[in-house]
């Protein structure tokens, strides 16, 4: 498997197009390197060979003047100042200087090269003499000229100043020309290279092409479109490509050799309608004539409990549990009566040991005029023991509905027979009747309870409720019966019932059913207490707590199932129809709470209401 | 980790306690969950409403047992999934291997 990268890693591919830009940018790049680095070393020669042709002149203009300044001064000495012009003249006629001058400063020019200027006819006899200076040399590299004052002493005088201007152009040019002719190379060569880069730069980009798709690859890319490069940039892409496509050709083979090869062996269920087939929870099985199995799908190897090869192999003759199988496909074939056959094998009775209820619907279909037999397998355990329980419920309820309903008529006919004579016995009958009429209301409303769970549409209506009158109704209720009873009935009552959040019938209907429970499966002498609790926050815990047969620990869950009542011979007498605890805590529930169990066996059970506070059901909410 | 096995009705309902954090924990669970295959013909529940939390091995383990559901046309029925477990599922892309519900009852109802 390959690791992933990890996402804060530099990647310098990020700041590239795929392709062709990635030599394109480091081409471009490598060139402006090496025009840089070329450029550079050429201008620091140049200015090398600047300053060296610089000092050269330098020297030869102050050889110059040192010359043409010691001649000068010994024709000044002889005062031959004839002499003196000839020599400026002479040396700019040779050549040497461009121009030469012989001036007292402040006095005036004594010879020039310049003949137009004017100039002193004699030497003065007298003149400032200043103190020696040493000879000054300008160079102006504007005009590339360079300019020297010699100080002259003549007649052991200072103060004369030979001034000579040299033009150094002719020098300094070669550095101009060297400038020059290194622009114009790099230029060809920059030109060369783009040409030569404009040559190879597609080969180079095949390269770089498949550099990155190579990355992609290490990366995880699978799919061929990512990873082709284009044809274009040159054979190298083209062989990269011819490899990708022979390697897709190649998994296309794979896939289409394992389909081939699966089909052969019978599982012919990767595509089609044996695939769909063999989505179906129920089975499907299709057999000849000959009773061998022509086609099983998966679910129906797993109701026959063999494997899919296995059922092709044999005969559904030697199936378990066959004979009924063959005659429904007998049957078929032999068009007896209807071409449908429907039966069950296994009994929901003994789920145990047979694990399940199968219901068999057996159709003849034909292909092709040949008879064949379709067998549809389908798993009714849950539903074969939902109508157990939901015919039981009902026979319950009959009961439930008949115990109340006869005490009724029977106390009704004393209240007439006792008419206005004996008022205590016609009350204590209108008593009676009042509380199995109420209990017949409850029955009734539990049964119409059930149909709402079913339909899932039970609600509550919550609103703020006072729980004092609640317990006191329950406490009214319940005292008579258990007095009936010879059971002791408790209520732990708190001095104070604060309002909780709750649906007044919905919670009353809950607490008849947990408490009406407690009392009926308590036997006689036995004790039931009721328990209220509240905590700071309004939650309300009511404990109803009785030391009657308990309950397995088994069946703790299995009691709060629909229609569903403990296993126990000990309560096989005892009336119910199986919805009150189911009901109590769907209820519970729908407050935001729950009703739980903590029993043993002969030690009695404590079951425990619990509604939370209303700020803890807005929480829940 | 401990592995309660209840009945509703015609109905197994597996309900493991505890994280499944590691490869025992895993083969203990595929072991009881294939057992119970093998004797409902996939008439089960996962109750995980105690179990706080699936490593890579529990998860394999989930999506063992409903592949081996599915070759009965069948997917496991995951009931009463915490908030941790669900946004596991979602994470790894498999909540569509798995059919949720929110209580056992719920579940239960299903196989009618």
């Amino acid at each position: 498997m390959t690791a992933p990268s990890k996402p804060n890693r530099f990647d310098i591919r990020k700041y590239f197009a795929r392709g062709e830009s990635l030599v394109a940018t480091t081409g471009m790049a490598f060139i402006a390197i090496l025009a840089f680095a070329v450029g550079g070393v050429v201008w620091v020669s140049a200015r090398t060979i600047d300053e060296t042709s610089i000092a050269r002149l330098e020297e030869q203009v102050r050889e110059t003047s040192s010359l043409i300044g010691s001649q000068a001064e010994m024709r000044l000495n002889d005062g031959d100042l004839s002499g003196v012009r000839r020599l400026m003249l002479d040396s700019v006629a040779s050549g040497v200087v461009d121009e030469a001058q012989i001036s007292i400063p402040g006095i005036g020019v004594i010879a020039s090269s310049n003949m137009s200027q004017s100039m002193l006819t004699e030497l003065p006899n007298t003149w400032a003499s200043t103190p020696e200076l040493p000879t000054n040399i300008v160079y102006d590299e504007v005009t590339d000229k360079t300019t020297v004052r010699e100080p002259l002493v003549v007649d052991g005088r200072q103060g004369t100043v030979l001034e000579i201007v040299v033009d150094g152009s002719a020098q300094v040019l070669g550095s101009d020309s060297i400038r020059a002719s290194s622009v114009g190379i790099m230029s060809v060569g920059l030109v060369l290279m783009l040409l030569v880069y404009r040559r190879f730069r597609n080969r180079l980009g095949a390269l770089a092409a498949i550099g990155e798709a190579l990355f992609a690859a290490q990366d995880g890319e699978r799919r061929i479109d990512c990873l082709l490069v284009h044809d274009k940039l040159g054979t190298e892409a083209e062989i990269w490509n011819t490899l990708l496509k022979e390697r897709d050709e190649l998994e296309e083979n794979r896939v289409e050799h394992e389909i081939v090869e699966a089909s052969q062996s019978g599982v012919e269920d990767l595509i089609g309608l044996p695939a769909a087939c063999n989505t179906l929870k129920q089975g499907v099985v299709l057999v000849g004539a000959d009773l061998g199995v022509l086609y099983t799908n998966g679910a129906a190897a797993v109701f026959l409990r063999k494997t899919r090869d296995e059922l092709a192999e044999i005969p559904i003759d030697r199936l378990p549990q066959s004979e009924l199988i063959v005659q429904a496909v007998q049957a078929v074939f032999e068009e007896r009566g209807s071409t449908r056959e429907v039966f069950e094998i296994g009994d929901v009775e003994k789920i145990e040991s047979e694990g399940a209820v199968l219901r068999f619907v057996v159709t003849r279909v034909e292909e092709d005029a040949i008879p064949r037999a379709l067998i549809f397998i389908e798993d009714v355990t849950q539903q074969r023991l939902a109508e157990q329980s939901q015919n039981s419920f009902i026979a319950q309820a009959i009961h439930e509905l008949r115990t109340p309903l006869t005490t009724i008529r029977l106390y009704a006919e004393e209240a007439v027979d006792a008419g206005s004579d004996d008022e205590q016995i016609r009350d204590k009958a209108l008593n009676v009747i009042n509380s199995e009429t109420r209990r017949l209301e409850r029955i009734v409303g539990d049964m119409l309870c059930v149909s709402e769970i079913e339909a899932g549409s039970l609600s509550v209506r919550l609103d703020t409720l006072r729980t004092e009158p609640l317990f006191a109704e329950l406490k009214e209720d319940y005292q008579a019966q258990a007095k009936d009873k010879s059971i002791e009935i408790v209520f732990d009552l708190p001095p104070k019932y604060p309002t909780i959040n709750a649906d007044r019938d919905r919670l009353g209907q809950a607490l008849h059913n947990l408490v009406g429970n407690a009392i009926k499966y308590t036997p006689s002498g036995g004790k039931v207490e009721v328990r209220v609790n509240f905590a700071d926050n309004n939650a309300m815990t009511v404990a109803i707590i009785d030391d009657g047969i308990g309950i397995e620990e088994s069946q703790h869950d299995r009691i709060f199932d629909r229609f569903c009542r403990a296993d126990d011979r000990r309560i096989a007498h005892v009336t119910g129809s199986g919805i009150g605890l189911a009901l109590a805590r769907q209820i519970a529930r729908l407050h935001g709470g729950d009703v739980t169990v903590e029993s043993e066996i002969d030690q009695g059970s404590t079951f425990t209401l619990f509604i939370p506070g209303a700020e803890e059901l807005a929480k829940a909410a | 980790m401990r592995i309660e096995i209840h009945r509703h009705g015609a109905v197994t309902v597996i309900q493991p306690s505890g994280p499944v954090i590691s490869k025992e924990d895993a083969t203990q669970l595929r072991t009881e969950a294939l057992s119970v295959l093998g004797n409902t013909l996939g008439r089960f529940v996962l109750d995980v409403s105690e179990m706080s939390f699936v490593d890579s091995n529990g998860l394999e383990t989930l999506v063992d047992i409903t592949d081996e559901l599915a070759v009965g046309g069948q997917s496991l029925k995951l009931c009463a999934i915490s908030d941790t477990l669900r946004e596991i599922l979602a994470i790894t892309d498999l909540t569509a291997k798995f059919q949720q519900f929110e209580d056992v009852q719920t579940a239960v109802r299903s196989f009618r």
